[in-house]
């Protein structure tokens, strides 16, 4: 036969490269030493790869910090990476639970993702705690299922109540087409239009997807004075300003937290003035120790996801040895964290507060509330 | 009104850019009869050499852009002959042919994820700006670029396939391969140089989708998903068909959100995709003597 060695060997180096690429993926970072019976297990996953892993690998940071600085000898932690889909996140948590035997997670950052894996996390009594996923379907989650951050009702009567105060009247709406997008449009409608204003468009795309010209070409057909933005990936949050100036609409625009990521800094001049819904900003004390260690400033959720670490590991340290353990320690804590004050109330939500972030000269700037 | 005509101008833009890729898709399954999935690796790698050389490296865009696309040949040639050619060898079916190039792709995004990030990556050659409004149409002047370079090449590409020698026995393979190797015609050379040209139109639309849109690891599915669905509505093995199948597509997509939640685009695609395949599966101007229905 005429085939190559070349080829052959190509075929072979393609293969070998591909298992160290999946046995990479699931590496297991340890703590410490195992020290044999009463090793608790925890876990964390999110979205490495994929649409979101930006903002996964954030987290995944941030919650290694709290668990490298805690260092607790009895306990040992896992990665999973959900790869930005929802099917994935049910297969990380059942291999979690199942061969891992995990005892709490700190993730998913999606919703839809933290929504498939909660109900296995609650039927084996394993403790999750999301430090993104704000969908409010998050909350009937189960008694399992907590999170550190606020969910969409607070950002959406925010946004809402922060436009109509500003004084537009007159709103179109376009949001990625999910749970987290249908979600918060539909608060921001109902709080809007009850505060007298009026919804004039309203517009989907599929998350990840880069062609929004048409949506915005509606949008600009019905004239609105102000243009909220829900996105939660940045591939999208990029293309839609793009296009959002390229098209010529006049509107302001307004956005959800998705849109604060620093790649659309790069637009330049077009995302000038562009105001963004944020929960507050995390402690300086975090943001310190984050930069130490990962020499740049912490980007969204990594603040979180140490808190939802931190109230684990308290948890473990006052005694907790299980999941349900964990469970009942978590509804009796309250700390003062990196992203704010951390009390779970009987849905396993912390309150949070907000704030506006604007576009100024290339930068995000708080605006003083 | 102004409405309607803004839609068929973004539909035109949308479509060029699925037609660019699916080009090259349909001449590479047109001659050699199996899916190239990895066709979309090649059009996002070309996009991250735009980035590396031009944004990164400061290298001129002109001279960025010929390196690119000569890379992008070599690189569809090289996955023809290292991978393809010694599969097909070993007596590989085409359904292992097309695990192969899904395994191609996944690999090839994953490798860019490594090497730059799994974040947005943006070119900045043309500053954003709104587009000129004329006639109450706003385009940006890159859109019309795009669309007057896709059509450049489209031509070409149609006078290359009727005129030329090697369009001709490209043609020829197409239709019968057995038939072909009677007369003389050698179809690995052919088929070297269908994944040359093939990969060079997609190194010409991996430039002009990281101009338009920007660039991120995982967008080579997406795109290739819908140049295939492009090539399927215009006939998968005939490059001419592929490509008004594409904007077809484009057109569909963008109107049909005018009527319909613009949450039903993909759907819009999709339902195309299943009606030809069920009804049509040579497409509108695909060859009667086509492979699907063998």
């Amino acid at each position: 036969m005429r085939t190559g060695k070349f080829g052959k060997v190509a075929i072979v180096m393609l293969i070998i490269l591909g298992i160290l690429f999946t046995a990479g993926c699931t590496d297991t970072e340890e703590v410490t030493e195992d020290t044999g019976e009463d090793t608790i297990t925890v876990g964390i996953m999110g979205p490495y790869t994929g649409g979101a892993a930006v903002y996964g690998n954030a987290a995944k940071d941030g919650a290694m910090l709290a668990f490298n600085e805690a260092n607790l000898s009895n306990v040992e932690v896992i990665v999973e990476d959900t790869k930005s889909e929802t099917k994935e996140a049910a297969t990380a948590m059942n291999k979690m639970v199942s061969v891992d035997n995990v005892q709490a997670v700190v993730g998913d950052l999606i919703s839809a993702a933290t929504l498939a894996a909660a109900p296995i996390a609650e039927q084996n009594q394993v403790v999750m705690i999301s430090p993104a996923s704000t969908s409010t379907d998050v909350s009937d989650a189960g008694d399992y299922i907590f999170r550190t951050i606020p969910g969409d009702d607070g950002q959406g009567i925010f946004a809402a109540q922060t436009m109509s105060d500003a004084g537009y009247t007159k709103l179109a709406l376009l949001y990625t087409n999910d749970q987290y997008g249908n979600g918060l449009a539909t608060i921001i409608t109902e709080e809007f239009t009850s505060l007298g204003g009026e919804i004039v468009a309203e517009e989907t795309y599929e998350a990840g997807s880069s062609d929004m010209r048409t949506q915005l070409t509606k949008i600009k057909d019905a004239n609105p004075e102000v243009v909220y933005i829900v996105s939660n990936t940045p591939d999208s949050s990029v293309a839609l300003l793009r296009q959002v100036t390229e098209i010529g609409i006049e509107a302001d625009i307004y956005g959800s937290e998705g849109l604060k990521v620093g790649s659309i800094l790069e637009l330049g001049d077009s995302v000038e003035g562009i105001t963004i819904t944020s929960v507050s900003p995390e402690s300086e004390e975090f943001k310190q120790k984050y930069m130490d260690e990962y020499g740049e400033e912490p980007p969204a959720f990594a603040a979180q996801a140490y808190d939802a670490a931190t109230a684990i590991i308290m948890a473990i340290e006052d005694g907790a040895t299980n999941g349900e353990e964990i469970k009942d320690k978590l509804y009796e804590m309250e700390f003062d964290g990196a992203s704010g004050h951390i009390k779970f109330d009987e849905n396993g939500d912390v309150e949070g507060g907000y704030v506006l972030v604007e576009v100024q000269d290339g930068a995000f700037v708080t605006l003083e509330e | 009104m102004s409405l309607l005509a803004q839609s068929i101008i973004n539909g035109l833009i949308t479509g060029s850019i699925y037609a660019l890729v699916a080009a090259g898709y349909s001449l590479i399954y047109s001659t050699n009869n199996f899916m190239h999935f990895a066709h979309g690796i090649s059009v996002v790698a070309a996009g991250y050499m735009v980035y590396w050389l031009f944004t990164l490296a400061g290298t001129p865009f002109y001279v960025t852009c010929i390196i690119t696309v000569i890379l992008s040949a070599l690189f569809g040639l090289a996955m023809y002959r290292l991978i393809y050619l010694p599969l097909q060898r070993k007596g590989a079916s085409n359904v292992i042919l097309l695990i192969a190039s899904i395994g191609i792709l996944t690999f090839f995004q994953n490798v860019i994820q490594i090497a730059f990030g799994s974040g947005v990556k943006l070119i900045g050659y043309i500053e954003v700006a709104k587009g000129i409004t004329f006639a109450g149409i706003t385009m940006t002047l890159l859109q019309i670029v795009i669309l007057v370079i896709s059509f450049i090449i489209f031509i070409m590409l149609y006078q290359f396939m009727q005129r030329t020698k090697l369009g001709r026995n490209m043609r020829a393979v197409s239709n019968n391969k057995e038939l072909a190797s009677i007369v003389g015609i050698n179809h690995i050379r052919v088929s070297d140089f269908s994944f040359l040209i093939g990969s060079g139109l997609a190194g010409v639309a991996g430039i002009l989708v990281a101009l338009e849109q920007n660039l991120s690891p995982l967008m080579g599915t997406n795109l290739m998903i819908k140049g295939f669905t492009g090539a399927v509505i215009g006939g998968i093995n005939y490059v001419p068909g592929s490509i008004v199948g594409s904007f077809l597509l484009g057109l569909a997509e963008n109107l049909g959100i005018l009527v319909l939640p613009s949450g039903y685009k993909d759907a819009i695609a999709f339902s195309m995709l299943f009606l030809f395949l069920l009804f049509k599966p040579n497409g509108i101007l695909g060859k009667k003597e086509g492979r699907f229905d063998k």
